[in-house]
């Protein structure tokens, strides 16, 4: 390289010893005039409106971190403790009427509300749950083109843990099952409850066997017929159980949703795109010693 | 070299961050974001000018989502964060090159840095915003190997795997746009003192 300037002129070409200290951000031996001020000024401290977006990207690296941890089973017992009050709500505003008379006719008053949902006391329904529960991990299942996957296996719903209870339900035996499966969760879930004094008066409410009431249910007439069907006493809860999970799929929605609506397969993290991310790193890599490429 | 502006080299704090933020501590991955967001904002503002925001925010997506596996130093952490920004800047581009344009990626930078926008005045301090003009002015080549290494705080090891060249290949770029950025600032129509 040439020099054609005035030797006390602004440097036209450094020489790389100086430039490699410029571009290291090391201070320079010889005088570079306005050069080194011009690369201070580029590299200077970071201004607030450089970091507005902290907030988001904390955010999502908070997501990204809660995503990547399993469900745990706090997650679940919230999950169950929201339905338990959903169900005592229910139960509370159904306790007007006479819950047993209405039973009988399978015209419970809110029999038709969808949130409310079959309580976990039947049986079949950890798989179920879990399988429903898993599926709360946007990001990892994301469409992404580059990395390799986590250890994370995606989780898939197992239709095959259906039981399928070979009677046809019949609308009656369904409000009876909701009835009897309504009382038995208001017992074990609401403990002390002013309801439960219908069936029960003789007995302290804060003291009952849970599930009591629900059992003297099974006593009243219109109840023969399920209790039958279910094949005893001890059985109806698990026939109850099934019957509503299968027989009616809006039922038991809050809990163990259908396969169909299983939202898992292209879960997709609701913060962001993720399919545009071009071919990753060509040269970048996750590791910390890349392969060297040709060099 | 623990200079406070600069942002070159493997500090220990940063060290620590990326190892907290790899095991999924906050702290770490904002001690993280405010060591490179600046320098990959002020990189991607000379890239895609219009959208460097938004190439930052999705960049910063995808490091959240793959941090927990990703292993190296700090400055591999830059290279790394700074690949996916340039990748996602380039295929912003590519993606509005649909819409007619006369062509070649050093469009770009001539749109940021116009010849009325570009007066650099000597007498004042050099403003962050008025240095990346100036820097913008540069072919592109030599702008990013400019950018990457005193910007991004690379090396030339790192700048030459983000950029997909040899690393003589950047230095060289570099060390003309250091050159060409000294000629710049002697220019007579730019006021020196």
């Amino acid at each position: 390289m040439t020099d054609d300037r005035d030797p006390g002129d602004l440097p036209r070409d450094l020489d790389q010893f100086t430039a490699e200290q410029l571009l290291s951000g090391e201070p320079v031996d010889r005088e570079v005039g306005p050069l080194a001020d011009l690369l201070a000024a580029a590299a200077a401290t970071a201004r607030a409106d450089e970091l507005a977006g902290e907030a988001a990207a904390v955010a999502a690296f908070r997501d990204a971190v809660g995503a990547s941890r399993p469900a745990t089973s706090a997650v679940r017992s919230t999950v169950t403790k929201a339905l338990a009050i959903k169900v005592a709500v229910a139960l509370t505003a159904v306790a007007g009427a006479s819950l047993g008379a209405a039973a009988a006719t399978g015209n419970l008053p809110g029999s038709g509300e969808p949130q409310i949902a079959a309580p976990p006391a039947t049986s079949s329904r950890p798989t179920a749950r879990s399988t429903a529960m898993t599926p709360v991990k946007p990001s990892e299942s994301a469409g992404r083109s580059t990395k390799p996957g986590p250890s994370m296996a995606p989780t898939k719903p197992h239709p095959s843990k259906r039981v399928t209870p070979t009677p046809p339900p019949s609308p009656e035996i369904e409000g009876l099952c909701k009835a009897y499966i309504w009382a038995r969760t208001a017992v074990e879930r609401s403990g002390a409850d002013g309801d439960n004094d219908r069936y029960s008066p003789t007995q302290p409410p804060e003291r009952q066997d849970p599930g009591l009431d629900a059992e003297r249910m099974l006593d009243l007439p219109a109840y023969e017929d399920l209790v039958r069907k279910a094949g005893g006493k001890s059985k109806v809860a698990g026939y109850c159980g099934t019957l509503l999970k299968t027989s009616k799929p809006r039922a038991p929605e809050g809990i163990a949703p259908s396969p169909q609506r299983s939202v898992h397969p292209s879960g997709r993290p609701t913060y962001g795109p993720t399919n545009s991310w071009p071919a990753a790193s060509p040269t970048g890599s996750l590791t910390a010693s890349p392969p060297p490429r040709g060099r | 070299m623990a200079d406070d502006v600069r942002v070159h080299g493997d500090d220990p704090d940063l060290t620590a961050a990326l190892k907290a933020a790899r095991h999924g501590d906050e702290h770490g991955f904002r001690t993280l974001y405010r060591a490179v967001q600046p320098g990959l904002l002020r990189y991607l503002r000379v890239l895609v000018p219009y959208d460097a925001d938004d190439v930052a925010s999705e960049t910063w997506l995808q490091v959240t989502r793959d941090l927990n596996r990703f292993t190296g130093s700090v400055s591999d952490f830059r290279g790394w964060v700074t690949t996916i920004a340039r990748n996602r800047a380039l295929d912003m581009h590519r993606r509005q090159r649909r819409r007619p344009q006369t062509g070649e990626d050093y469009d770009l930078l001539a749109e940021l840095a116009g010849p009325d926008d570009t007066e650099y005045d000597a007498t004042t301090a050099i403003t962050t915003e008025s240095a990346l003009k100036l820097i913008a002015e540069l072919p592109r080549d030599q702008a990013e190997a400019v950018l990457l290494r005193v910007v991004l705080g690379l090396d030339a090891k790192h700048a030459a795997e983000v950029l997909g060249k040899r690393p003589g290949a950047v230095r060289t770029a570099a060390y003309r746009g250091l050159n060409r950025l000294a000629a710049l600032l002697g220019e007579p129509g730019r006021s020196q003192v």
